[in-house]
């Protein structure tokens, strides 16, 4: 079961409006009313905004994803009790069993996509997902994208059928940009072409992955052939006392368990590829997911995982919602593979320690609340305080690698000449920027200034004036022009004083305050 | 450590286990300067307290983005539970001075310092440093004069200042010496200036 559009349906947003997720400047996701004006997935966020002026446009949000997606999958609950969420969006299950109770794969296919489509359509969302059934995930994947525009939103593929149904594909569909990209130049452009090759040659050019690529070329399976149930039980768990009601708290004791298991796993040299989470309110219910991942489950992955699992569950419909907090919590790894290790960096990359800091910066997560800590994450904006600002700190090189291309090299414009300022006032600073004979300095309109400032005087009035050695400026500065409510306008003035302190002071509705301090 | 900064010190770097302060206009500047090598080589940086300190200084600083972090601990006064558990796991921890310890545990982050080879900056932006720690080596910025700005025209590039270092051991002895605080590329540099019988100095034991 696929639906292509989640990211956008899970922002509530309705069907007719053009909605795109927009992250790291590149779409991601859009609604059908984003794409009939032209707005595809891969296109820059300036571009998109070309094509469609009314485009409206949401930051991603896994989380919310997740919540949302679990509600989606309580209804396929009812047809099989294994289901397995691969990510928001996207769930598998196999259908041997229920094709059997339900009459065959085509009425399953269709009654699992019409219970799904009435509950979209009942927020305005129809013809948004598609149900494939085919060998394997990828092919059934495949299937399944097909299937959304399809009347039904249903394809079938036969049992044995897959690897013809997927020869016509590119080979850009496997997912691997750079494989794509040799066999292209091989002339080998069609999924078909890449599946008639011999294994022996394909493993003696791409290796490992290359095999397992094939594999899903020629639709066999999709897991790698190591993969298989753990060689013994690495069940863990952790009772929660007292019941956790929140979110986060539950998911703290999460991390503990999730890098127990990580290191159970590591120290017998295995990766989880297949997880199932349990978890128990103190009231006695349950909830158990499968999550599957295509490669091995690190252990920030693992706590994102029981994170959306319980978030969907906590904070879902309130028919779903347990009665009692949370009280324990199980990990069942249910298909692990041999790990093939993590090479630590010798330049770079990740290294000892750096998951020893990861390790110490969580430890004070868990002192002080989540957005103590935080990392520098670049964002657009004209002030030296809106470039680069602060994040919380989710974890070293986890899936979502933070910190990753922050550079000052990217166009910034209205940026204030270097060197940049070391200090931003946490609070507002106001300051008087007076003239020789101690009168106000302002800014008129075209952005000239009344008179030269000769001395600044800052709020605390036991101070007297300081002295102005140098300024420049007025800078002016017009921000959101085209939107009322955040429209800024004020001009900078650098300064530098006679005590050695240098400052960049801003004007705006007349008054005068510290921007920043170079110190 | 930085070029132009090896000169400054006795050992020609900073020394695992040691703790410093920086105190004057110009402090948070000198401290992301002396963190910048630690942190290029791979080391973790992280800054408990200046919750003023601008995240594109850091950056322009040529801090490695991916290994730097801020903890504010607010009025908590949990800093010290956030300092033990800091030293031992990153290389350097940059420590707002204006986060007040008791000489108590002064002594006990000290040793733990010295036991796990962590390095302790701490910083007071603007003023002198007044803490319980006892430093081993402690740098004071002054006399700073900004250069690049007139009036109504230009803009900041430059600034001169003299660093005093005083300390323990070695670096007893006072020494002085002027930088450029940043300099026009935005880093930092050895600054040489003409004494009146024509040699050029920099820097004076």
């Amino acid at each position: 079961m696929l639906c292509p559009d989640w990211p956008v349906i899970a922002t509530a947003a309705s069907a007719d409006e053009a909605v795109a997720v927009i992250a790291a400047n590149r779409v991601t996701a859009t609604s059908p009313a984003a794409r009939a004006e032209g707005v595809e997935v891969g296109l820059r966020r300036r571009d998109a905004q070309r094509r469609c002026p009314g485009l409206h446009i949401v930051d991603p949000d896994p989380d919310r994803d997740a919540r949302v997606f679990a509600s989606i999958a309580s209804l396929v609950d009812q047809f099989t009790p294994r289901v397995e969420l691969s990510s928001p969006g996207s769930l598998a299950f196999p259908t041997l069993g229920p094709s059997r109770y339900f009459g065959g794969d085509d009425p399953l296919a269709r009654l699992v996509a019409s219970e799904i489509d009435e509950a979209l359509g009942s927020s305005g969302w129809f013809d948004a997902v598609g149900v494939g059934v085919a060998d394997g995930i990828f092919a059934a994947t495949r299937a399944a994208e097909l299937a959304v525009a399809r009347p039904g939103h249903v394809s079938v593929i036969p049992s044995g059928q897959s690897a013809k149904f997927l020869s016509p594909f590119p080979v850009s569909v496997l997912g691997r940009p750079e494989l794509a990209d040799v066999l292209y130049r091989l002339g080998l452009r069609r999924i078909g072409d890449f599946a008639a090759l011999n294994v022996d040659d394909v493993v003696a050019r791409f290796g490992v992955e290359g095999r397992f690529l094939h594999r899903l070329a020629r639709g066999i399976d999709d897991r790698p052939s190591s993969v298989g149930p753990p060689p013994r039980s690495f069940d863990v768990e952790s009772v929660i006392d007292p019941p956790a009601e929140r979110v986060d708290i539950a998911a703290f004791a999460a991390r503990s368990v999730a890098d127990d298991l990580h290191d159970q796993l590591c120290a017998e040299g295995l990766a989880c590829t297949r997880l199932l989470v349990v978890v128990e309110t103190d009231a006695g219910e349950r909830l158990e997911r499968v999550w599957r991942h295509e490669g091995a489950l690190s252990s920030t992955g693992i706590v994102d995982r029981v994170r959306w699992q319980l978030d969907g569950w906590l904070n879902g419909p309130s028919a779903q919602r347990p009665s009692g907090g949370v009280s324990r919590l199980l990990l069942v790894p249910d298909e692990v593979m041999p790990a093939r290790g993590r090479q630590h960096g010798f330049w770079g990359g990740e290294t000892e320690a750096d998951e020893r800091a990861g390790r110490a910066l969580a430890r004070v997560q868990g002192m002080l609340g989540v957005a103590a800590v935080t990392v520098p994450e670049r964002r657009g904006g004209r002030g030296p305080a809106d470039v680069v600002v602060r994040a919380p700190f989710v974890g070293v090189g986890g899936d979502d690698g933070q910190g990753r291309g922050v550079a000052l090299d990217a166009p910034w414009p209205g940026r204030v000449p270097s060197p940049l300022p070391t200090l931003l006032p946490t609070e507002l600073l106001p300051i008087q920027v007076l003239d020789v004979r101690g009168a106000s300095v302002w800014v008129s309109g075209r952005g000239t200034l009344s008179a030269e400032p000769s001395m600044v005087r800052l709020d605390d009035a036991a101070r007297g004036g300081v002295s102005i050695l140098g300024w420049a400026g007025p800078w002016p500065c017009d921000e959101r022009w085209w939107d009322q409510l955040t429209h800024r306008r004020r001009a900078r003035l650098q300064l530098a004083l006679a005590d050695g302190r240098a400052l960049l002071v801003q004007i705006e509705q007349g008054s005068w305050s510290v921007e920043a301090i170079y110190d | 450590m930085v070029e132009p900064l090896e000169r400054l010190v006795p050992d020609g770097g900073l020394i695992r286990g040691s703790t410093i302060t920086i105190g004057g206009v110009g402090a948070t500047s000198l401290a992301l300067q002396l963190s910048t090598a630690a942190s290029q080589s791979g080391s973790w940086v992280v800054v408990v307290g200046l919750n003023d300190l601008a995240p594109v200084a850091v950056l322009e600083a040529n801090l490695d983005a991916e290994r730097i972090a801020f903890i504010d601990p607010g009025n908590s006064g949990r800093h010290v539970d956030v300092l033990a558990a800091l030293i031992g796991a990153v290389d350097v921890i940059v420590l707002d001075a204006r986060l007040s310890l008791r000489p108590s545990d002064g002594r006990r982050l000290a040793s733990r310092l010295r036991e796990r080879g962590s390095i302790l900056i701490v910083v007071s932006p603007g003023g002198a440093v007044n803490s319980s720690l006892s430093a081993d080596l402690s740098l004071t910025v002054g006399d700073a004069q900004w250069e690049g700005l007139g009036c109504g025209y230009g803009h900041l590039r430059s600034r001169r200042v003299r660093v005093g270092v005083n300390g323990r051991g070695r670096a007893s002895r006072m020494a002085r010496c002027e930088l450029l605080l940043p300099s026009v590329d935005a880093q930092v540099a050895i600054a040489e200036s003409e004494r009146e019988d024509g040699t050029v100095v920099a820097f004076s034991r």
